[in-house]
C-alpha cells in the first residue's frame, strides 16, 4: 500500500502525467507485490474506457466551443450589463453574471476564464478597475463554471460514484447559483467602498429586445438540457448530443459565425481534450481496483467512523483535504481519487452521494483558482499579464463567497437534496 | 522520406480518424433520439456502436496528445529545476510513458486471446475487435512517446507542442 501511494507522489512530482503516473504505480504495485495478478491491468484500463455514459464528455467539451466560438461571450455580456450594469460596480457583476450563464453552457470554468477573461478584464482596466480585482473576480466567478449545471466534473463523479446525473444536476444548482449570489454581494460592498463606477445603460425598448433576443437562445440552452435529463426524456449523453446540435444551429445558421472549418477543428480539439481525461479515468480504473483489493475505502470508513470526535469535526477535516488536494491536483484525477476513498466513509456518516458530490465539486474548483497549479489563474495571468499570486490576491475576497457556499452544503443538507427530492423522487 | 514527416503525417491522420469518431458518435446519438421519439423505432446495436467509437477515441487521442504535450500533470515542481535538469526529467518522463505502455501492450495480448472471441451483445462482433483497441493505442503511445523523448534530446529544451497543432 505504502509502495502504491509513495510511487504515485514521486511520479506526480517529477510532472510524469497523471494518468500515466497512475498506470506505472499501479504496475509497480503488481510487480511488488501481486505479480500474479498483473492481467488485471489491461482488463481494468478497457473497463475505465468502457463507459457509454461518458461519451457526455466530448460532447460537452464540443458543446461549449461551439457556441463560445459562435460568439456567444459578447451578447452574455451585453445581456448580463442590461440587468446589473447599473449598479456600482458595474462591469464586476456582470462579470459574475455572465460567468453564471457561461459556466451552464460550457460546463468549464478554464474556458470561462478564458472566454469572459479576454472581454472583460481589457474593459475593465479601461474603465478604472485594478488589473488585481478584474482578473481577481475572473477567476473567482469562473469557479461556479464547473458547479453550475451541465458540467463536467459532475458526470465524472456520476460515473465514479454511480449515482443518478440527473439528481446531481439538481443538486449542484443551489450551490452554484448560491456562490453566484454571494459574490455579487461581496462586489457590491467593494465596489461602494472602493467607488467603482456604474455603467450607461440607457437602452431604448427595441435595443433591449434585440440584446435580449440575441442572447436568449443560449441562455436557455442549459435548462433544456437540464431538464431532458432530469425528466427521464434523454440520457446526459444523449442530451449532450442535442446540446451539440443545438449549438451547430445556433452558430452556424442562426448567427452563422461557425463554418464548417471551425467545426472540425472544435470537434478535433474536444476529443484530443476528452482523450486525456478519459486516459486518466481508465488508469485509475487500475488503481482503484487495487485500493479496493487493499480494502482502503473500509479501512478510511473505519477509522473516521471510530474517531471520537463530532460529526461536523470529521466533515471539516475532509473539507479541507478536498481543498489541499484541489491545490495540487486538477479537477478529473481529484474526483476519481477522492471519490472510492471517501465516499463510503461519508455516506456512514450521513452524507448523501448527491450532497457529497457536491462538496467535492465546489471543494475542488477553488483549486483551480489557488496557486501554485491553478489553471484559471494561469489563463487569467496570459490575458492580464499580471503574476497568479497578484490575482489570487485579488481573488480572495470573491472566494469567501466559495468557502461560505462550501460549509453551508457540507452541513445543511436541502441546499443538495431539496432540489433532487422535489424532481427526482 | 524523414521520420520526422511520417510523424506528424501519423499524428495528423489519427487526428481526423478521431474527429471523423466523434462526428459519426454525435450523429448516431442524435439520429437515435429522434428513432426514439419521432419513429418510435430505433438501430440495433447504435448505442453499442457509439461506445465502441469512443473507446477508439481514448485509446488513439491519447496516444497523439503525447507529442502534442497536452497530458494532464503537474508541472509546477519541474519548473523550479534549473533548465538543463529540466531536460533530462523531460525525458526519462516520456521513457516512463513509454514503458507503460509497451508493458500494457505486451499483458493486453494474452488478455485479448483468451476473450477476443466473445462476441458483443448486440452488433454480434467479437470483441477482440473492440479491445485490441488497447494494444493499438499503447503501441501508438509508445513510438509517440519514444519519440518525444528523442525530440527533447535532440533539441536540448522541454517537448513544445505546439509543433503539432
Amino acid at each position: 500500500m505504502t509502495l502504491l501511494i509513495v510511487s504515485l507522489v514521486i511520479l506526480l512530482i517529477f510532472g510524469v502525467p497523471i494518468a500515466y503516473s497512475l498506470g506505472l504505480s499501479s504496475f509497480l504495485y503488481f510487480v511488488v507485490h501481486h505479480p500474479e495478478l498483473i492481467s488485471v491491468i489491461p482488463q481494468r484500463f478497457y473497463a475505465g474506457m468502457d463507459a457509454y455514459l461518458m461519451i457526455a464528455l466530448p460532447l460537452f467539451i464540443a458543446m461549449g466551443c461551439l457556441m463560445n466560438e459562435s460568439g456567444i461571450t459578447r451578447r452574455l455580456i451585453n445581456f448580463s450589463l442590461l440587468f446589473v450594469g447599473r449598479f456600482r460596480g458595474g462591469l464586476g457583476l456582470v462579470n459574475i453574471v455572465a460567468s453564471m450563464i457561461f459556466g451552464g453552457i460550457s460546463g468549464s470554468s478554464v474556458s470561462d476564464t478564458a472566454s469572459v477573461g479576454a472581454v472583460l478584464i481589457p474593459e475593465m482596466e479601461e474603465k478604472g478597475y485594478s488589473k488585481e480585482f478584474s482578473s481577481g473576480i475572473t477567476v473567482a466567478s469562473s469557479t461556479m463554471g464547473m458547479i453550475i449545471p451541465p458540467s463536467i466534473p459532475v458526470v465524472i463523479y456520476a460515473l465514479v460514484a454511480e449515482a443518478s446525473v440527473g439528481k446531481l444536476f439538481l443538486g449542484t444548482a443551489i450551490p452554484g447559483i448560491m456562490i453566484g449570489l454571494l459574490m455579487i454581494i461581496i462586489t457590491l460592498i467593494i465596489s461602494h467602498i472602493k467607488k467603482h463606477p456604474k455603467e450607461e445603460v440607457n437602452l431604448s425598448k427595441k435595443e433591449i429586445l434585440i440584446t435580449v433576443q440575441r442572447s436568449v437562445l443560449a441562455v436557455i440552452m442549459p435548462l433544456f438540457i437540464i431538464g431532458a435529463v432530469v425528466f427521464g426524456i434523454t440520457t446526459a449523453t444523449e442530451s449532450a448530443a442535442i446540446g451539440v446540435l443545438y449549438a451547430l444551429i445556433i452558430g452556424a445558421a442562426v448567427f452563422r459565425t461557425v463554418g464548417l472549418k471551425s467545426i472540425l477543428r472544435l470537434m478535433r480539439k474536444a476529443i484530443l481534450t476528452s482523450a486525456t481525461v478519459m486516459i486518466i479515468i481508465a488508469l485509475s480504473k487500475i488503481y482503484i481496483w487495487i485500493l479496493a483489493l487493499e480494502h482502503v475505502p473500509q479501512m478510511v470508513a473505519a477509522f473516521i467512523t471510530g474517531l471520537d470526535v463530532p460529526v461536523f469535526l470529521i466533515i471539516i477535516f475532509v473539507d479541507l483535504i478536498i481543498l489541499f488536494i484541489g491545490t495540487f491536483i486538477d479537477v478529473s484525477p481529484a474526483i476519481l481519487l477522492l471519490t472510492p476513498v471517501f465516499l463510503p466513509a461519508m455516506q456512514s456518516l450521513g452524507v448523501d452521494a448527491i450532497q457529497f458530490g457536491a462538496i467535492l465539486i465546489s471543494g475542488l474548483a477553488l483549486g483551480l483558482v489557488t496557486p501554485p497549479v491553478g489553471m484559471c489563474l494561469n489563463v487569467a495571468s496570459a490575458i492580464s499579464g499580471l503574476g497568479i499570486g497578484k490575482i489570487f490576491k485579488g481573488a480572495l475576497p470573491f472566494l469567501l463567497a466559495n468557502i461560505i457556499t462550501l460549509i453551508l452544503i457540507s452541513f445543511v443538507k436541502p441546499f443538495t437534496l431539496w432540489l433532487p427530492e422535489l424532481f427526482m423522487k | 522520406m524523414r521520420f520526422d514527416t511520417i510523424i506528424e503525417k501519423i499524428i495528423a491522420a489519427i487526428e481526423w480518424i478521431i474527429t471523423f469518431f466523434l462526428i459519426v458518435i454525435f450523429s448516431l446519438t442524435v439520429i437515435l433520439v429522434v428513432l426514439r421519439y419521432v419513429f418510435n423505432s430505433s438501430i440495433l446495436g447504435g448505442s453499442e456502436a457509439v461506445t465502441f467509437l469512443f473507446i477508439y477515441t481514448t485509446a488513439l487521442g491519447s496516444a497523439v496528445a503525447i507529442p502534442k504535450n497536452r497530458h494532464i500533470r503537474i508541472s509546477f515542481f519541474i519548473d523550479l529545476l534549473p533548465a538543463k535538469l529540466q531536460v533530462v526529467v523531460d525525458a526519462c518522463v516520456y521513457v516512463l510513458v513509454a514503458f507503460i505502455n509497451g508493458a500494457m501492450m505486451a499483458y493486453s495480448l494474452g488478455w485479448i486471446a483468451l476473450v477476443g472471441t466473445d462476441l458483443s451483445q448486440s452488433l454480434g462482433i467479437p470483441l477482440g475487435i473492440v479491445k485490441a483497441s488497447v494494444p493499438i493505442g499503447c503501441s501508438l503511445a509508445l513510438l509517440l512517446s519514444l519519440y518525444a523523448a528523442y525530440l527533447v534530446i535532440k533539441t536540448g529544451a522541454p517537448l513544445d507542442g505546439e509543433k503539432f497543432v
